[in-house]
């Protein structure tokens, strides 16, 4: 599904992302772990297509087809989805009419007409219950006003609404309460696929508990440092990234 | 007829015979030929050279009947028609006997001659003492040439009536000389105990339309008025608002202007519980300017006022907004407000928020602020990555930052949408519309 090869992205002249390698193949959960500044959210944005980075050297290949010169409206309606680590908010847009004009416009982009707007909203409603996020949250302006956790429920909520096939999921548990990180992790784990990939960067345990991931990398300083198989995570728990960087 | 001759015969004493109560002063006003210029703070962001210099023709009288009888015109219930700036009631379509009435100037004048004491074409009556306290009379210049050419028309509003259906007025333009200035003048009074809605619709021009409209809220009425522009390509707009607010009477004023305009607003809250709000949407494009002067004076006794404003400069445009609150002494527990926030939509757009005190009175309320801003490229990379195409989201969130101003009086309303969709269309034809 993805591949980076050779990727290094620097800002103002400061690299960030070191010469990375990662495959990450359909039907595949896939978890990043590691510490604050070394890279993983910068990453992400790559992946997703965000403007202002130097790539330096490599390719990102997207079904073996390289994106870089794709735009993230185009990267999205691949099917390239990210969960923001800090959702925007965006006063005077309603949250379901947003999504909305989101999906409608990737049903353009690959030749498929309009949503019908009633089933639509059945579906919005109907997911809005298993998620546990109140209907009052489609109309309200998206993300404005609403609370730390609320805002990372609302990104599961438009990633299930949107059915990616590459899921980047950029701290998605932090800030949630313990039923809201079950909600969130059931959901994933029901989404999860063999046509689909999860990549998933935490700082905690919890998450990956309960999806279970087929791999984990410990990242530094834009590389990858340590892969393994769940078993890194317990091993990373106990002593702490001090053990592999 | 070229404005200069017209202006030759006046200094022989040669001019329009229903002028004649015409205060001496307008005309003296023109003789000087003092068009403001950027000296004059209040005019300092809109260049009046292409004004001073061209010779331009009036048009004192209506458009022959055939030009404008072949015309199709939209067959809108309620509406007045302005054509050239002149009213035309054969293609009007108001109903006789609901609580309208319209007359000339020269004849509602002729019933009621106090009236004109009322009526600023008395260039002293606009005289601002500026807070630096100097008399600043060249503002005055516009509407006394408007009310030297024109020949005005009153829309009166009986007493008691509530009129349902939104009333429009809609200005078309069949002159295609580039050289000629109109003046359209309009008189609104609205007497005691009623309420009406206006709809203004100003579509497109070429020429040189030099506005006026002098508004009258007897007490316990109320006037909504929404006043439209479309965009203008290569005319040029002046427009002065005057509006007098009785006790318990009420002004909605909202407004969408367009580049090349320079809008002159003023309203008197002459009296207790007078109030206005006021909404207003400036959009620029291209390397034009649209520039507002809106000026609230609080007379009376607990008169409110509330402004909000949302610019929006494209490419090399500029957006101005001077908002200035004057709370007369004795105008005890006045509330006055004034937002305005700008957006550029370039590097080399610029906006001006300029919002002004001038308080006399210690028991009031004023609050005032103005917000400047760029498209967050955080907000655009989050939509973009939820598929949205780059230039579909800047509209999104341009609609989102106009959205908070209701331009509707009635909730089916095509107008005030088209013609902000026809700024939407016009700047996505930028190759960078945002940059
Ligand atoms: N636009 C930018 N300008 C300057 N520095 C940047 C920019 N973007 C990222 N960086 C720097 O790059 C480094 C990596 O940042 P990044 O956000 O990718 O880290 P992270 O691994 O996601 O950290 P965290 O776990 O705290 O979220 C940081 O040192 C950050 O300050
Ligand atoms: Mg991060």
């Amino acid at each position: 599904m993805l591949e980076i090869k050779n990727l290094s992205v620097s800002v103002q002249n400061k690299t960030i992302i070191n010469n990375l390698n990662l495959k990450i193949e359909k039907g595949k959960k896939v978890a990043i772990m590691g510490p604050n500044g070394s890279g993983k959210s910068t990453l992400s944005n790559v992946i997703a297509g965000k403007q202002g980075y130097e790539i330096n050297e490599g390719q990102i290949l997207f079904d073996d087809v390289n994106i870089f010169d794709l735009d993230p409206e185009e990267r999205a309606a691949k099917g390239i989805f990210l969960a923001f680590q800090y959702p925007v908010e965006i006063p005077g847009i309603a949250n379901a009419s947003f999504l909305r004009t989101a999906l409608n416009s990737v049903r353009k982009y690959n030749g498929e007409k309009d949503l019908n707007t009633r089933e639509f909203l059945d579906e919005c409603k109907d997911l809005s219950k298993k998620l546990k996020l109140d209907t009052s949250f489609l109309s309200r302006d998206l993300n404005t006003g609403f609370s730390g956790g609320e805002k990372k429920k609302n990104e599961i909520f438009h990633m299930l609404m949107m059915k990616p096939k590459l899921c980047i999921l950029d701290e998605i548990d932090s800030g949630l309460d313990i039923d809201a990180l079950k909600v969130i992790s059931n959901g994933l784990f029901q989404y999860s696929n063999e046509n689909n990939s999860l990549l998933i960067i935490t700082h905690y345990q919890r998450l990956l508990d309960y999806i279970k991931p087929d791999e984990v990398h410990i990242f530094n300083e834009g590389n990858i440092v340590k892969s393994g198989d769940y078993s890194l995570v317990e091993t990373l728990e106990e002593k702490g990234y001090q053990e592999f960087i | 007829m070229y404005l200069k001759e017209y202006i030759e015969k006046l200094k022989t004493g040669n001019f329009l015979d229903e002028k004649k109560w015409l205060d001496q002063n307008a005309i003296l006003e023109i003789l000087s030929e003092n068009i403001p210029d950027s000296k004059t703070e209040e005019w300092k962001n809109f260049r009046t050279n292409p004004i001073k210099g061209n010779s331009w023709k009036i048009l004192l009288e209506k458009p022959a009947k055939d030009v404008y009888l072949k015309k199709n015109y939209s067959k809108l219930p309620d509406t007045l028609f302005f054509i050239d700036g002149h009213y035309i009631q054969e293609v009007s379509s108001l109903k006789k006997n609901n609580g309208i009435n319209i007359f000339s100037l020269s004849d509602y004048i002729c019933k009621n001659p106090e009236f004109k004491n009322n009526l600023f074409n008395n260039p002293s009556n606009y005289a601002e003492n500026r807070l630096s306290g100097i008399q600043d009379k060249k503002p005055t210049y516009f509407i006394s040439l408007n009310s030297l050419l024109s020949s005005g028309i009153v829309i009166e509003v009986e007493k008691n009536k509530n009129i349902k259906e939104k009333i429009n007025i809609i200005h078309n333009f069949t002159n295609m000389d580039s050289q000629v200035v109109i003046n359209p003048y309009i008189i609104i009074i609205c007497k005691e105990g009623s309420q009406v809605s206006f709809q203004e619709i100003s579509h497109n021009f070429d020429l040189w339309n030099n506005t006026l409209k002098e508004v009258f809220i007897r007490k316990d009425s109320k006037l909504t008025f929404a006043s439209l522009q479309e965009r203008i390509s290569t005319g040029i707009k002046t427009s002065a608002f005057n509006c007098h607010i009785d006790e318990n009477a009420e002004l909605n004023l909202k407004i969408l202007n367009r580049e090349r305009s320079k809008e002159d607003i003023r309203v008197f809250l002459n009296k207790e519980n007078s109030k206005t709000n006021i909404s207003g949407i400036v959009l620029s494009n291209n390397k034009d300017e649209s520039d507002v002067f809106c000026k609230v004076t609080h007379k009376g006794k607990d008169s409110k006022s509330d402004q909000k404003w949302r610019l929006i400069s494209a490419k090399t445009s500029k957006t101005a907004i001077n908002g200035k609150i004057c709370v007369n002494k004795n105008a005890k527990g006045s509330d006055a407000s004034f937002y305005s926030k700008s957006l550029l939509l370039n590097r080399k757009a610029t906006s001006f928020s300029k919002p002004e005190l001038e308080i006399l009175e210690d028991d009031v309320k004023c609050r005032h602020g103005a917000s400047f801003g760029e498209i967050d490229n955080n907000i655009l990379f989050f939509m973009q990555s939820r598929g949205i195409k780059k230039k579909d989201a800047i509209i999104l969130l341009i609609r989102a930052f106009i959205n908070e101003i209701g331009l509707d009086i009635d909730d089916n309303n095509e107008f005030s949408k088209n013609m902000i969709d026809d700024f939407f269309k016009q700047i996505k034809e930028n190759n960078n519309l945002y940059e």
